[in-house]
């Protein structure tokens, strides 16, 4: 290696190196075929959970990507969910097959969400925000009191086949649900490992770091809307299939637009994992909450308040830090940065500081010997 | 041959006050340009104007020949320009790789669509910008920090990911807004030392500085600024025997 | 034209109600940079038990009812902020913004845990008359609502505008630390203000209950106060926020009164919501400073 001089402020040994990005195929394998069996070898009753989990996996995946990563929250969500709920009970009840049914749900929802989608390259912060309330607000109490959008005979949402694959069986939506879900949790995950999934965390972090890097603003703020929305809009056709029945405007208002928000931000918003940890578990709260006599709703304010306080990333946050704290904690801590730099002295008596790079991982606290062969060494 | 950056004339008025007043400067491709001045010259206006975060009130910006004046900085990043921040702007979200990795965004070859279905094209997408990130990394001396939490990084070092970053553009001319910073002469006379390494001719630096000894010891020409006008211009060995600059500077060691 | 004054004087009444809780917005935002989404729902709750322990368990008589109330509300406003905003407050403005909508689900659900779900028919706190004005009968209880705001608006314009104590809370937001070394008493002021602010929101509630017997309690009042609140004033402009309260419950009276279709007031607030920031593009370097933490 030739000998210069270091680059500024080479850290030293430290601990907790965070771990890169990897997902472990066994384990996604096992958690698949754990979610396809499980409605086989448990009662019907838990059935209606399962279906209800994936719907607000995919709600909560949605938020994620806008308001985990994109760093734009709403609390109108609601109205997509609720949009979606209407639009597919209309098309599926005119006979509209469910393979279509759910993308056109998704292509209208993002079409919707143009309305905060442009308006977000111009506001910010806080003033979106309450942009999306006041969206959510007007959706309740006027679009879905349109007679176009829900004033119809008939409520029933029907459980229409995909494919041939019935959905009469809660299990049956359920896998169903399962199936719209996995494909989506792909593409995000997807989406996140590649220059998308950054560009989004980019602007989130600083727009104008990322203009300088040549990022366009537009189609990813946009386009995280309209992927958002296209999601919770999906997910609200299962909702309706799932409830068999289009409850009133009222249900997709404000207070359910937070319920939603509350669903990833619990779970952990700032991952995947954490929209499906934080899906299935407020799916399976109702009947908790129920034996102790505590609403539902409240229970979700006093879930948002104890993660914002507790500042983990959620269910998945805290789970990652006991994991790794075990991890330091079972033995010697690893080194995170295999390099450091020594002050080594030279013949003519200034002192030289090398790099040394080390490709592995050392336990703080290890001497290391170092010997020069004359005459200079590699790197 | 790419990074020819000329200011014509420009100037830059505000309520009352002239902050630039009719600057013209060249880098010229392969060169590394430094500008000094005291505080209040007009380097951090002048600077903005060249990056498209002000528009100027008169006078031309030009990238290897094509006007840019009124350019949006995104626009002008990609057409080329490159820049750091005064304060470290890295996205602390994210890690160094991916720091870098974004730095390949215009150079990225696959479309969203293609990256949610993780074709074959977007996995090799990726494959070449990780290797390029990677690349970029070891040539700044980051290789051993490429998965820290951004945050965690001392603070000269999270400098040199923002300059690696901007190499990663493979820009023509890269923007520094001093750099130094926050840095010791140690660490300042380290970073001039890697700026110089890593620097070659297919791109060109102008350096905007407070650090006089820096600038000295790295740029090929230096321009001096002082109330908004340049006092002087020419090679370090020139600036450093100038009466005007050292009389603008008033005790503060040149050379 | 007697429609459109009785609509009016019902706007400008619930425009005052917002105008309150908007100031209370504002007072609060000026202190602590904070958006207090929960700031209605923190009305609502006190005037519950204004309603439900003051005056039906306890019997207390209502000017009595009335005092306690606004305390119970200074005390709820000091313990949101030291329990719940306070804390997360340096993790960033989204995180906050969070923390504020926990709140708010909080205090909602607790009024219908404890309470039930009922809207309760409240005895306004003024004297139960109609007075004739501009040829149509306006109730005491409006007139009084109208002077509350009024009276507040100026008041807090006085004391934050024009005291020591209000140049104390813009160098206590603009730089704790520095208030800190300087010697302000900032831990204090800023439970004050915050005490101020609840008490605000109760006075609020208390008014509006007596107003509103059809919606949905505090979702409406939620929305609209932080809305204009954050419109007109950039959070900063008390006097815009009670003229862009005023303005917005007239407009939403007059819709309402006059075109049939259903939430045709709420479409037109969005919609001019939206106009309106488009255009303006209030100061938000505060709102924007920060890192986004989670």
């Amino acid at each position: 290696m030739a000998p210069g001089r270091c680059p500024p402020g080479i850290p030293s040994l430290r601990r907790g190196a965070p771990t890169p990005r990897r997902s472990p195929r066994a384990w996604l394998a096992l958690a698949a075929v754990a979610a396809v069996a499980w409605p086989f070898l448990l009662p019907r009753t838990t059935h209606f959970y399962g279906a209800l989990a994936t719907v607000y996996a995919l709600v909560a995946l949605s938020l994620v990507v806008l308001s985990g990563w994109t760093g734009q929250i709403s609390l109108g969500h609601a109205a997509f969910l609720g949009l979606g709920v209407y639009v597919g009970q209309r098309l599926l009840h005119a006979g509209v097959p469910l393979v279509v049914t759910l993308p056109a749900v998704a292509l209208l929802g993002g079409a919707v969400s143009l309305v905060l989608g442009i308006p977000s390259l111009r506001l910010r912060g806080v003033y979106l925000t309450i942009v999306t309330l006041a969206f959510g607000a007007a959706c309740e109490r006027w679009l879905f009191a349109l007679p176009a959008v829900r004033g119809y005979k008939s409520g029933i949402v029907p459980r229409a086949t995909l494919l041939g694959f019935p959905t009469t069986t809660d299990r049956g939506l359920y896998l169903v649900g399962l199936a719209v879900l996995g494909l989506s949790l792909a593409a995000v995950h997807n989406l996140r490992r590649s220059d998308v999934g950054r560009a989004w965390f980019a602007l989130r972090d600083s727009e104008d770091a990322a203009a300088a890097l040549g990022i366009r603003v537009a189609p990813y703020k946009i386009g995280a809307f309209a992927l958002s929305a296209a999601l919770t809009t999906t997910a609200g056709v299962l909702y309706g299939m799932l409830f068999q029945a289009t409850p009133g405007p009222s249900q997709f208002g404000v207070l359910e637009s937070f319920f939603l928000l509350a669903l990833p931000v619990v779970g952990g918003i700032g991952s995947v994992a954490g929209a499906v940890v934080g899906g299935a578990l407020f799916a399976t709260a109702q009947p908790v909450v129920n034996e102790f006599g505590v609403r539902l709703f409240l229970a979700t304010g006093v879930m948002l308040a104890v993660v914002t306080l507790s500042r983990t990333d959620g269910v998945v946050g805290a789970v990652t830090r006991l994991v790794r704290a075990g991890r330091a904690a079972g033995g010697p801590a690893p080194a995170a940065y295999g390099s450091f730099a020594a002050d080594v002295p030279t013949p003519d008596g200034a002192s030289e500081r090398p790099v040394i790079h080390v490709p592995h991982a050392l336990p703080a606290g290890t001497r290391l010997r170092l010997r020069f062969a004359p005459g200079g060494g590699r790197r | 041959m790419r990074g020819h950056l000329e200011a014509d004339g420009l100037s830059k008025h505000f309520a009352g006050l002239v902050a630039v007043d009719g600057l013209s400067l060249e880098v010229r491709p392969g060169e590394i340009v430094g500008l000094i001045g005291p505080n209040g010259a007009g380097k951090t206006t002048f600077f903005n104007c060249v990056t498209g975060l002000e528009p100027p009130t008169a006078g031309r910006v030009r990238l290897d020949g094509v006007d840019v004046t009124g350019w949006s900085p995104a626009a002008r990043a990609r057409h080329g320009l490159a820049r750091t921040f005064q304060q470290v702007r890295l996205f602390r979200h994210l890690s160094v790789r991916e720091n870098l990795l974004l730095g390949r965004h215009q150079h990225y070859g696959a479309g969203a669509l293609q990256a949610a279905l993780r074709t074959p094209r977007a996995r090799a997408a990726e494959r070449d910008a990780a290797a390029r990130a990677e690349a970029v990394a070891e040539r700044c001396n980051l290789a051993s920090v490429l998965d820290a939490p951004v945050g965690e990084l001392p603070y000269g070092t999270q400098r040199m990911v923002e300059v690696a970053r901007a190499l990663a553009t493979e820009p023509a001319v890269l923007l520094l807004d001093e750099p130094a910073a926050g840095m010791d002469t140690t660490e300042s006379a380290a970073f001039g030392e890697l700026l110089r390494r890593v620097h070659d001719e297919s791109w060109s630096v102008l350096l905007v500085e407070h650090d006089v000894p820096l600038v000295l010891s790295v740029c090929h020409r230096i321009y001096v600024l002082e109330f908004g006008r340049l006092i002087a211009a020419g090679t370090p060995a020139e600036i450093r025997g100038d009466e005007r600059v050292r009389a603008a500077y008033f005790g503060a060691s040149v050379g | 034209m007697t429609q459109f004054v009785n609509l009016t004087i019902a706007g400008l009444t619930i425009g005052a109600v917002y105008a309150l809780v908007s100031l209370g917005v504002v007072v609060i935002y000026r202190i602590s940079r904070v958006v207090n989404l929960a700031h209605g729902a923190m009305g609502i709750f006190t005037t519950f038990v204004f309603h439900y322990e003051f005056n039906q368990r306890l019997g207390w008589p209502v000017g009595v009812s009335f005092v306690a109330t606004l305390a119970v509300g200074a005390v709820l406003g000091v313990v949101v902020e030291r329990l719940f905003v306070g804390p997360v407050r340096p993790d960033g403005i989204l995180t906050t913004l969070v923390m504020t909508v926990g709140v708010l689900l909080i205090l909602t659900e607790l009024t219908v845990q404890f309470w039930g779900p009922n809207q309760p028919v409240i005895a306004s706190i003024f004297p139960d008359r109609t007075i004739r004005l501009a040829g149509t009968g306006v109730t005491v209880h409006q007139l009084g609502t109208i002077g509350c705001v009024a009276l507040l608006g100026a008041g807090l314009y006085l004391l934050l505008n024009r005291t020591r104590y209000g140049r104390a809370i813009e160098a206590i937001a603009e730089d704790p630390g520095a208030a800190r070394i300087v010697g302000l008493p900032v831990r204090l002021i800023t439970t004050s203000v915050w005490a101020i602010g609840g008490a605000t929101a109760a006075l609020a509630g208390m008014l509006y209950i007596h107003l509103n017997t059809l919606e949905q309690i505090s979702l409406t009042f939620v929305l609209i106060s932080s809305l204009v609140a954050a419109v007109l004033g950039g959070f900063n402009s008390l006097l815009l926020a009670v003229v862009g309260s005023l303005a917005v419950g007239v407009a939403f009276s007059l819709a309402q009164g006059y075109v049939s279709t259903p939430g045709v007031g709420d479409l037109i607030v969005f919609g001019t919501l939206l106009a309106v920031l488009l255009a303006f593009r209030p100061d938000q370097a505060a709102a924007l400073e920060s890192v986004s933490e989670y």
